[in-house]
């Protein structure tokens, strides 16, 4: 019976990395955030955040004005806590969702698209949202742009 | 770096603000839009054009200086909220402030914020007001005092 469990063992560890989903939007976050964190690189919004939001930073007249665009951009330090993440394919890129406590400590979630640019994933729509409970975290992978407003207890909008 | 996007405490001061701003254009049509169960509008356009719309009427009026009065940087506002028959107002808001957005859910005691200002507006301020406290203290505490 010994001799059976390392090959069934085996089988099961492959079937597992066969059909692991990989995380690839979730590992550009965390290196942007390690990079916004980090001492070795001052401005890693160019390598993080698509060309189109690039072209909007580079027509910043001031560097209030400039400050002020990085930190609408700079979304992995809006979660000082992270509690769930999730994140699924789109057509020219990925959809990642990351719930948790906000740096001002409220419960809130954020939701970015990435899209696939110069072989990397760089981030093109930013969204955070402020639920008024962690109950309404999403289940799921969202968009920005799935994130539509309605009055309160409709779905009128 | 420091994530420096608008807080919620901000957001719902934001959303008091352009309450009393309509309130101060118009206190007969804001008091009926705010008190009728239903549905209201809030919306304020990159030039700072607001309006305030329900059932009950509707009022315009600017809030080009909102922006600058708070210190941040929104260029595109929009709310919908619900009075209940209990007297509240529940919302969503969303506020574009560029490329990126940030939407929020709360709810407004519209008695508290008809009693001027000792309503809503001043129980935001007060929050914002301790929030700033709360971060120097969070500062004096960094520096080793």
């Amino acid at each position: 019976m010994k001799g059976y469990a390392a090959p069934l063992l085996l089988a099961f560890i492959c079937s597992a990395c066969a059909t692991a989903e990989p995380l690839p939007a979730k590992a550009r976050y965390v290196a942007f955030e390690k990079a916004l964190t980090g001492s070795e690189d001052a401005s890693p919004f160019g390598r993080y955040l698509s060309n189109r939001i690039m072209a909007i930073h580079e027509k910043a007249e001031t560097d209030e004005e400039l400050a002020s665009l990085r930190n609408q951009g700079a979304f992995p330090l809006w979660l000082k806590e992270e509690t769930t993440f999730h994140e699924r394919r789109t057509d020219n890129g990925r959809c990642l969702t990351v719930s948790g406590t906000t740096f001002d400590g409220e419960p809130g979630y954020m939701a970015v698209r990435f899209i696939t640019e110069d072989g990397a994933l760089r981030a093109d729509d930013i969204h955070y949202n402020y639920p008024e409970t962690a109950d309404d975290f999403p289940s799921k992978a969202i968009c920005p742009d799935e994130i539509t407003l309605s009055f309160p207890g409709s779905d009128d909008t | 770096m420091e994530s420096q996007t608008l807080p919620k405490a901000e957001l719902r001061l934001t959303v008091a603000r352009l309450l009393e701003l309509s309130y101060r254009k118009d206190e007969g049509i804001t008091t009926r839009l705010v008190q009728e169960v239903g549905n209201v509008r809030l919306a304020v356009d990159e030039n700072g054009k607001a309006q305030l719309s329900g059932k009950a009427g509707s009022v315009e009026f600017s809030a080009s200086k909102l922006a600058s009065e708070l210190g941040v940087s929104i260029r595109r506002v929009k709310v919908l909220m619900s009075v209940t028959d209990s007297g509240d107002i529940r919302y969503n808001g969303s506020f574009n402030l560029g490329y990126a957005s940030v939407s929020i859910t709360g709810t407004i005691d519209i008695d508290e914020f008809l009693r001027s200002c000792s309503g809503l507006l001043c129980y935001a301020v007060r929050l914002l007001e301790g929030q700033k406290r709360e971060r120097d203290r969070q500062l004096q505490k960094a520096l080793g005092n």
